[in-house]
């Protein structure tokens, strides 16, 4: 009976944390499959219904979101007012109808339409004709283009000699005149020539609407697409994400300014934080003389690792935002006040921010790796004339750039990640402008930005009228994952690298 | 004893000031409380080997680190005393120790070579002190390397990594790093203790070679190896300089019963 009670708590022993951390791990796991899986499908190529339904006088063309028994939500094209409505309702099968001719359409303004119908012109919707038509358009468009340089100095010319007086009968006045009217009466016929590429697009029997084909940015036919043309269409749409502009109320779902700002940030607060943090960690462990002071110092620097990050979002607002940012408005942007400058929230006081949450990371492993270097090979380069300086700059630092590394990594994937201290010294859900563009001074360190996580927030908690905001969500998560991910892969091989080259020293 | 009065060296308390490379007078050093050198007063003759033997713990390694003032990274040493070299105190507060140790080579216990290349290695001394056209650094690298008998062994792999040399080869490299820098003084702290004959005879050859431009200091417990080589032996025992003298004289006629002991290997 004893025995087997001891055979018990050893089994116990044994096997409890095992089958902990294999559960603990099998959730990771999953969690991850899901964001995969919802993430990919928002890329995926989603069916359009025709809906027979008593809630709606007249068919309608649909996306349909399974909720369970028979509940469903309906994302409906309104043809009136030509947008998506999103509707709770219950469907059976048999009111659901999948035409092959069915269009998905995009406009450049990121609109989603729904059509029955596409005429180009007399004929009738394919793709090798639609493309015909863009092309010729892109050619009116360069034409246009040069048209308009030539025109450009002429006009010109007509206001100098309008300034110096010359009278309009003048005969180079009469000349120059006839050749300019010329030119913008080509200009006038490109113009309709490449308003003539039209589609007329039918929602329904008898609901159209006009459009210039170059304002159509995408057709597709998602009942009748092969295997191939939906990967094909997939990838594109992968693409669009990455490179399209976001912007809630027109509908684009892109989420590049996101993804920029993200990468801004962080690499701002990569900027800022190494190379104090490094600095810091050489004092601490190369300089410093050994007293309670640095000891203490030491001590909170490791503990400033565990403050909660909202924290240093509020101690960001406080002293950057509205202490130092307001003094440096008044000092150097004094003419702009009472609008702020410097002394609202932006990206400087972000990553800013977030240098100062992730200083600590960077100190402890900077100092870690300092340590792992041998005395032996400090007192080798000291013994041949270097300067202490010179030992710690050709000898050390080298020697413990894996662990900097290591620093660099940790930091930037807990910057990359966090969210709450971002919202208070500002990220944005929206941002109109990028925080890089082609105005002086090109890096505008004051404004806004928008982030990754603060885009997951939003679309969790505000979820805005685009149908396929959910999975949106797990798709910029699975982005974020792979941002990360792919970061900390960088760095294990360069990390693996670099140990590779001096592990054979210490 | 008739060959001994006939020996080139001179003895050591006749020496003339142009024949003495580093005078230590009433050198005394401790690391906290603890004393371990006990006011030395010894001369190193110029262009010599001086060969320094005791028992492990002796103070050995402190006393060459005093002259070159590598014992200055212990934070609880202190040392009074004085060591001249070229008629300069260097434990005076305003000496350029940086320099001094460009001057003054040392190579430890332990090959401790960078984690560079051989050619880095070498090249380390001399990158610090000035900007060099490479052709002329090409030169020095291969000059200090064929002069610490190793450049045939690693010309084809001047570009690989120091790890990969045996540890005789690490030994030598260690001392080409130093040789290049051309010191008027080295100090080598049992060169030979992990060596296999082979490598140890190189070594010594080398020394032999070294003597003519260079002033050495050794720490050896080869008894042998501090006969057949070194011009000048000292005998220390628990941070006390024992004796001191011709190697020749040393080994053969010892004063002092202790030192009779250690050499005849009856102690320690
Ligand atoms: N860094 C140090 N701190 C304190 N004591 C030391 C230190 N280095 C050496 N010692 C002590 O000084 C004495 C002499 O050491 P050392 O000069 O290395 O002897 P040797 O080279 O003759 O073996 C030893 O007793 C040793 O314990
Ligand atoms: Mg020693």
């Amino acid at each position: 009976m004893i025995l087997s009670l001891a055979w018990f708590r050893r089994f116990c022993i044994v096997n409890v944390p095992l089958v902990a951390t294999g559960l603990l791990t099998l959730s990771l796991l999953l969690i991850l499959l899901l964001v995969v899986a919802k993430g990919m499908a928002h890329f995926s190529v989603k069916p359009i219904y025709q809906v027979t339904h008593p809630a709606f006088a007249s068919t309608v063309l649909a996306m349909v979101e399974q909720r369970g028994e028979n509940q469903s939500t309906l994302h409906w094209f309104n043809p009136i007012d030509k947008e998506l409505q999103s509707t709770q309702i219950e469907l059976v099968n048999q009111q659901l109808e999948r035409l092959p001719q069915i269009y998905g359409l995009k406009t450049r303004t990121g609109k989603i339409l729904f059509a029955r119908d596409i005429q180009l012109g007399e004929k009738p919707f394919s793709k090798a004709e639609w493309q015909r038509q863009l092309d010729e358009n892109k050619i009116f468009a360069k034409q246009i283009e040069q048209l308009n340089t030539k025109i450009y100095p002429l006009e010109l010319r007509f206001a100098q000699y309008s300034q110096q007086s010359i009278p309009y009968t003048a005969p180079v006045f009469v000349r120059l005149s006839a050749e300019l009217h010329n030119l913008h009466e080509q200009k006038r016929q490109l113009h309709i020539e490449q308003q003539q590429n039209q589609a007329l697009i039918q929602f329904t029997d008898d609901i159209s609407e006009v459009f210039s084909v170059s304002d159509i940015a995408l057709v597709w036919q998602p009942n009748d697409m092969s295997f191939g043309d939906k990967i094909w269409f997939s990838i594109g749409e992968i693409w669009r994400f990455i490179t399209s502009d976001h912007n809630a109320s027109s509908g684009s779902a892109g989420i590049f300014p996101a993804l920029f700002g993200t990468i801004l940030m962080v690499f701002l607060m990569t900027v800022f934080v190494m190379p104090i943090g490094v600095l810091t960690a050489i004092y601490l462990h190369e300089y410093a003389p050994e007293n309670y002071l640095v000891t203490g110092i030491r001590v909170i620097i490791i503990n400033l690792a565990g403050i909660p990050s909202i924290v240093y979002g509020v101690f960001g607002l406080g002293l950057f935002v509205m202490g130092l940012g307001v003094q440096l408005d008044q000092a150097f942007y004094a003419q702009n006040l009472p609008s702020p400058t410097f002394g609202a929230p932006g990206i400087l006081w972000a990553s800013i921010t977030m240098a100062l949450l992730t200083l600590p990371t960077v100190i402890v492993a900077t100092e870690e790796g300092l340590q792992q270097v041998p005395q032996a090979l400090r007192n080798g380069a000291l013994a041949l004339g270097a300067t202490k300086y010179e030992a710690i700059r050709f000898n050390v630092l080298p020697m413990a750039s894996p662990n900097i590394l290591t620093g660099a990594i940790l930091s930037v994937a807990r910057a990359a990640s966090e969210v709450a201290p971002l919202l208070l010294v500002g990220a944005v859900i929206y941002a109109p402008t990028l925080p890089v563009d082609d105005t002086f001074p090109y890096l505008h360190l004051e404004r806004q930005f928008m982030h990754l996580g603060v885009l997951i927030f939003d679309s969790v908690f505000h979820s805005s009228n685009t149908f396929d905001n959910q999975s949106m969500m797990f798709a910029i998560c699975l982005l974020l994952i792979i941002v990360v991910l792919s970061l900390n892969l960088l760095a294990a091989i360069l990390r693996a690298k670099l140990r590779q080259r001096y592990e054979r020293y210490s | 004893m008739v060959k001994l009065f006939k020996s080139s060296r001179p003895a050591l308390k006749k020496l003339g000031a142009e024949e003495i490379a580093v005078e230590m007078s009433e050198l005394s050093v401790y690391y906290g409380k603890k004393i371990v050198l006990d006011n030395i007063s010894m001369v190193i003759p110029k262009h010599r080997i001086t060969s320094l033997i005791g028992q492990s713990g002796c103070g050995k390694t402190t006393l060459i680190s005093s002259m070159n003032r590598m014992n200055d990274l212990n934070k609880n040493h202190r040392c009074t005393g004085s060591v001249i070299i070229d008629g300069q105190n260097i434990h005076n507060k305003k000496v350029n120790v940086a320099k001094l140790r460009t001057q003054v080579g040392m190579v430890f216990q332990t090959p401790n070579p960078f984690p560079m290349s051989i050619y880095d290695n070498v090249a380390f001394g001399l990158r610090l002190q000035k900007e060099i056209p490479r052709r002329q650094l090409d030169e020095a690298v291969e000059r200090a390397l064929k002069s610490a008998v190793l450049w045939d062994e690693v010309k084809d792999q001047l570009f690989a990594s120091a790890a990969i040399l045996s540890g005789g080869q690490q030994q030598r490299l260690m001392i080409a790093r130093a040789l290049a820098l051309k010191p008027k003084i080295l100090l080598l702290d049992e060169p030979t203790s992990a060596l296999d004959p082979l490598a140890t005879l190189h070594i010594e050859e080398l020394m032999q070679s070294l003597k003519k431009t260079t002033t050495i200091v050794m720490i050896t417990h080869n008894m042998q190896q501090a006969a057949r080589l070194s011009d000048y032996t000292a005998f220390f025992h628990q941070g006390e300089l024992v004796e001191y003298a011709d190697s020749d004289k040393l080994f053969t006629q010892p004063k002092h019963k202790q030192t009779e002991d250690y050499i005849t290997g009856r102690y320690g």
